[in-house]
This record gives structure tokens, sequence and C-alpha cells, in this order.
């Protein structure tokens, strides 16, 4: 384990969130089989989520007390934005959760061959044949190994059902 | 003589080394594909099997077992994200190794002590079964909960910044693993009313967005970076260094055929308390830990490699498996008109003995196919990261629909990766999260039991953790691993040096 924590401005923010979320995790244990038995199921949930919450507590203190922010709080907004989630980390994870969502109605192929086709564009730039080249290399792979070898059934979608 | 001739029906037997050598070299790229489990791998194979001869449909399980639990490392060196949850202490040196370009000989080592392990662990199940089998079944409940515990406490404290960082990302892994409908009282727990949650979340699902795309995430930092070219030149290790890790070696392949043995427990507990005893025995390691010690990627994976002989052996002496893997092996021995427990030796002894060869065999093909092969893996790494990022994203999406052909699935890969990016941005270790997830129920169940065994009394509860040996030996080194990490660790410390200082 790493003797000094790397300060970073929002993690305050961030640990405050985590104890939040500590929190609403103990109110839904409390909430489980209705009166608390050492025996019931609710017990071992409502000790973890504590165990979660006095954690968090630890953590908030050391973030606000022993490694508090140097900077102003519009300079942490920008740290967020320039170090922790900056553009690249938007688009990606926007176009993840667009491939994942194609998957169900376009299929795997399909949904692949589009997400592999724009990330490597976005990502290395290279040439459209290089791209459309490696992009239709890797899904051979991939599905020779999946649905070939390994027998994996892959999403069909609504578009493409089984053709692959 | 017949023990002998039933030691070598796989060695000497065609079809049965072509299955042995098939079903290691399908175990190693298995275990190396967070997504597709050595235990779905030997699902499959029972349905295959299923018109074989028990002892075809045991050299092909096998093999897959011994490759399966090995690969996992693989990817955990080159890509710092673990094929399965016993590699997530190999990451933690064999990812730094990597990255000073040792990817090579890093796989090298780690391939060389598995095989060195695994024969003890063989040797173990060949020597001494029924001993440890009497010792693994004194274990109760609140012993397999402590387990459980200290499990999650060590990957807390062994990776990630602080204590309190990774005591929440044990618990919050339990959590995880709470989510669904409670086995013993059918109550829902963290379902928030959707009937697809009533089914749980699988381990798996939450390891590959944990693992996988937190780690794809990350790695948009490094875009600008070049691909670390990997030495290759030295992959088998040299002599001085086997020869200097031997004992380590031997005592983590002790540990791993020990806790292997006890049903329930694997190669992922195994492989921490593994590392923690390679980082409290080794004295002024050429690297420090976390930092690519080679100590910290030979005791996990000797362990790793050394569970799968110990867990035979609750299987063959008990009939209780060992862990997953070994729970499929029954279901076939069942297929093949065997009944496993304490009468399997008795009755079919050549089984045991069988056993013990093909496992033996199978080592020996996870050495020559561990160390061949390595090239390509290495050509991995230096891929740009701008074609493996999202690779590694559509092999996480695949890996995560095959669980259960469960489309919510593939959502629950995004939200655990995004959730996971910003845990590790922050500092905190994702390797907790994952052993909660699995070991979490296993602890809930083992919990209620004990409390159930004490009448409900909480202090009947805890004097039962301190009145019976093990129980105290477990709880004590609980007690022992927390508060080494706090303060009152450092401040006994000084206390101690102040009191020789005076005397």
């Amino acid at each position: 384990m790493s003797e000094t924590p790397t300060r970073r401005p929002t993690e305050p923010a961030f640990a405050i969130v985590l104890l939040i979320f500590s929190v609403a995790a103990v109110w839904q244990a409390h909430g489980i089989a209705g009166e608390f038995s050492f025996t019931g199921p609710g017990a071992f949930p409502l000790m973890a989520a504590s165990a979660m919450t006095m954690a968090s507590v630890v953590i908030v203190i050391r973030a606000f007390l022993i490694n508090p922010p140097t900077v102003h709080f519009i300079r942490g907004l920008k740290h967020f934005f320039n170090d922790i989630l900056p553009l690249r980390h938007v688009i990606m994870i926007i176009l993840i959760a667009l491939y994942l969502f194609s998957m169900t109605r376009l299929g795997f192929m399909l949904s692949s061959a589009w997400f592999l086709a724009i990330t490597f564009t976005y990502l290395w730039r290279k040439n459209v044949f290089v791209t459309l080249g490696v992009t239709a290399i890797s899904l051979f792979v991939i599905y020779v190994v999946f649905r070939t070898v390994f027998q994996v059934v892959l999403p069909q979608g609504n578009i493409l059902t089984g053709w692959f | 003589m017949d023990v002998l001739s039933n030691l070598a029906i796989s060695w000497l037997g065609p079809w049965l080394l072509f299955l042995t050598a098939a079903g290691t070299l399908a175990g190693i790229y298995i275990g190396a594909i967070p997504g597709l489990s050595v235990t779905m791998a030997a699902s499959i194979l029972i349905s295959f099997t299923f018109n074989w001869s028990t002892n075809e449909a045991l050299a092909l399980i096998a093999g897959v077992f011994v490759g399966g639990v090995y690969g996992g490392s693989r990817t955990a060196i080159l890509l710092n994200i673990p094929g399965a949850p016993a590699s997530v202490a190999t990451a933690i040196d064999g990812y730094p190794m990597a990255q000073k370009g040792e990817a090579g000989e890093a796989i090298g080592l780690t391939t060389t002590m598995s095989v060195l392990a695994g024969f003890v662990g063989v040797g173990v199940l060949a020597l001494f079964a029924p001993v440890i089998s009497d010792f693994a079944i004194q274990f109760n409940s609140r012993d397999y909960m402590m387990l459980g515990l200290i499990g999650i406490l060590l990957v807390g404290t062994l990776s990630g910044e602080s204590l309190a960082k990774g005591i929440f990302s044990g618990a919050l892994g339990v959590l995880i693993g709470m989510v669904g409908m409670d086995m013993m009282t059918a109550q829902t727990r963290f379902t928030f009313g959707s009937v697809t949650l009533m089914g749980g979340i699988p381990y798996i699902v939450a390891m590959i967005g944990f693992f996988g795309v937190a780690e794809a995430l990350y790695q948009l930092h490094n875009m600008k970076m070049p691909p670390i070219k990997q030495k290759i030149d030295r992959i088998i290790p040299s002599f001085s260094k086997v020869k200097r890790h031997f004992w380590l070696v031997v005592r983590a392949s002790g540990i791993g055929s020990i806790v292997g043995a006890l049903p329930g427990a694997g190669g992922d507990v195994a492989s921490l308390l593994a590392y923690d005893h390679a980082k409290r025995s080794t004295k002024n390691p050429e690297v420090p830990f976390g930092e690519g010690a080679e100590e910290g990627l030979v005791a996990p994976e000797a362990a790793n490699g050394s569970a799968v002989g110990g867990a035979f052996i609750p299987m063959l002496t008990l009939g209780i498996p060992g862990d997953a893997v070994t729970a499929v092996i029954i279901g076939a021995l069942f297929i093949h008109g065997l009944n496993p427990g304490p009468m399997l030796m008795i009755d079919t002894p050549h089984l045991f003995w069988f056993i013990v060869g093909n496992l033996m065999l199978a080592n020996l093909f996870l050495l020559v196919f561990g160390l061949t092969g390595i090239k390509v893996f290495t050509k991995i790494v230096e891929c740009p990261k701008a074609v493996l990022i999202p690779l590694i994203i559509v092999l996480s999406s695949v890996g995560a629909y095959a669980i259960e052909n469960n489309p919510t699935h593939v959502y629950w890969v995004l939200l655990f990766g995004v959730a996971g990016y910003f845990l590790k941005m922050y500092g905190f270790a994702v390797g907790p999260v994952i052993l909660g997830a699995i070991l979490g129920p296993m602890m809930d169940e083992n919990y209620r039991r004990a409390m159930s065994s004490a009448r409900g009394d909480v202090g009947m509860f805890l004097s039962n953790l301190v009145t019976s040996p093990i129980s105290l030996v477990l709880t004590v080194f609980f007690l022992i691993l927390l508060l080494s990490q706090t303060p009152l660790k450092r401040w006994c410390v000084n206390l101690f040096q102040r009191l020789r200082s005076a005397s």
C-alpha cells in the first residue's frame, strides 16, 4: 500500500458521494425483511453497508482535514473535467453506451462493426482502408473464437437474426 | 504395481495424452480471456463428453482446469486485467513488470513456478489426501466466514492507497454479491422491485466491468504513451532464479494446497494469503512489492497452481467439491455411474491414481504450452492502445453476454466499468470489490449458520470465535492484519523501541 496518498482537488466531493451512497445502502439494508434479526437475511448486508459507511467517514475526514484540497472550487471543477473526466472519456462512454444499446437491436456483428470502425477512427486516426481492414479482421477472429471454438451464442438482434 | 499402472494410464495412451494436451491448451486461453471461465468451459465439456469413457472425460476436464487456473495470469500481467479472480494478486506485481518491458520474463517465471507448485499440489494430493481432508473437515461455518473476511481484508491492504479505501471496496463488493434473492429465505435484497435483479449479479459481470472496462477507460489517459517493447529474449528463468525462489514456492504451495482443500475456498483466497506471506517473509526484495517484485509474482501463482491439487482432496475423499470446477467434475463422475465420497477411494482406487497421474501430465503440458506462445501474447501489449481499448470493450461485452445470454449483463458491465474507473482514479483498488462479490454470499451463509448454532446470541457467537482453536487462530490473524494497518502498529513499535532503549 502506498504511504503518501496523491492529492486530488476533487477528492472531497467524491468522498461525500461515496458517503451518501453508503448511507443509502445502510438504509436499504435495514429495510430487508422488516424486523431486524441477527440470523435474518438483512444482517450481513447491514454489517457490510455499515462497514462501508464507517470507511467512507474516514475517507471524508482524510479528504477534508488531513489532506485538504488546496484549489478553488471552480478550479477543482476544471481539474475534474481536465484530468478525471476529459472530453475523450465522455465521448467513449457515450459510444460504449450506444454500442451496448444497439447490440440487442442490431446484433453483435453489426453493432461491433460500427463501434470498432468509429472508435478506431476517433482514437487511432489512420486512413479509412486500414481502419476497415483492422475492424474486419478483429471481427472475424472474435467470431471464430467465440462462436465456432467456444460455441458462445452471440446476441442476434432483430435485423440479422439467424445470420451469425 | 497397480498404483504405477494407474498413474501411467494417460501417459501411455495416445488418445488420453492428446485429450490432456488439448484440454490444457484450451484451458490456458479460456483462463486468459475475462468472461470465459474455467467453470463454464468444464460445464460445456460435461455435455460433450456424456458418451465418452470416464477416463477420457476426466482427462479433458482436468487439463482445462490446470490450464485455466494458470491462464488467468496472462492478461493479469500483460493488461492488468485478471482472467480469473485467482489472478488478482498476480496483477499487483506482474503488471508493473510488463510496464518495464519484462512481460516475457514475468510469464516465464509464473509458468515455471506454477508448474513446480502444481507438482507439489499433486504430491500433496497423492500422499496426504486423507490427512488434509481430516483437517479440512474441522473447519466450521464461522471459520469459513473468517477466511472470507481475511481474504477481503488482505486484498484491501495489499493494493490501493489506504485501509479505509480497501474496506470500502471490499464492502461494496459484498453488497454487489448480496443483490438478488436470499437462498435461505427467498427474501429479496437490493432488487428495488426488479425481476431481473432477483437473479442477482454474476461476479464475472462485476469482474469484467471493474477490471476490463474500467482499465480500458483508465488507459485512455495513456494514449500518447508509446507501446512498451517487451524483452522476450529471456523467457525461461535461470536456474539460480528458480533456486532463489524455491522455498517460497514450497511454502506458497503448502498454503495453496491447504486452502484449496477447504471446500468453497480456492485459488483466490490462497493466492492472496501467499502474496501476504511473501511480503512479510521477504526482507529486502530487489524490487519493492507492488512495483514488480518477483516474489510478489511467484507466491500467488504457486499458491494458485497447487490449489488445483488441493481442490481434488475433499472431492475424492469426502465427495465435497473443493471449488466450482470440482463441483462440475463430481457431476461428471455421477453421470458415469460413480459415487464420489469416502467409498470412492476404496471401491475405485484406480480412479484416484489415474487423476493424480493425469494432473501431473497436465502440469507438464502446461510447462510446454505456457512457455511457447509467449511471443504472441506479448505482441498484445505492443499493440497501439487505440486498437487495444475498443477490442477490450468488445471482448468484455461478449464475455458478459456469454455468461447467461442475458442482455442486462452488458449494461451492468458498463455501469461497473464507469464506477471502477472513478474508483481507480481516486486511489481505490478494485480487487477487493471482486473478492467481496465472490466471497460475500459464502460469508453471509456461513455467518448465519454460525449465528444460528449460537442460537442468535451475539455473546456466544463472539466467544465461539476464540474458544475453538482454528477459529482462534483465524480471529487473531484477522485482528493482527487489521490493526497492523492502523496507527496502532506504529505506536506499539515506538513503545517497544522506547522500552528497549530504557532497559
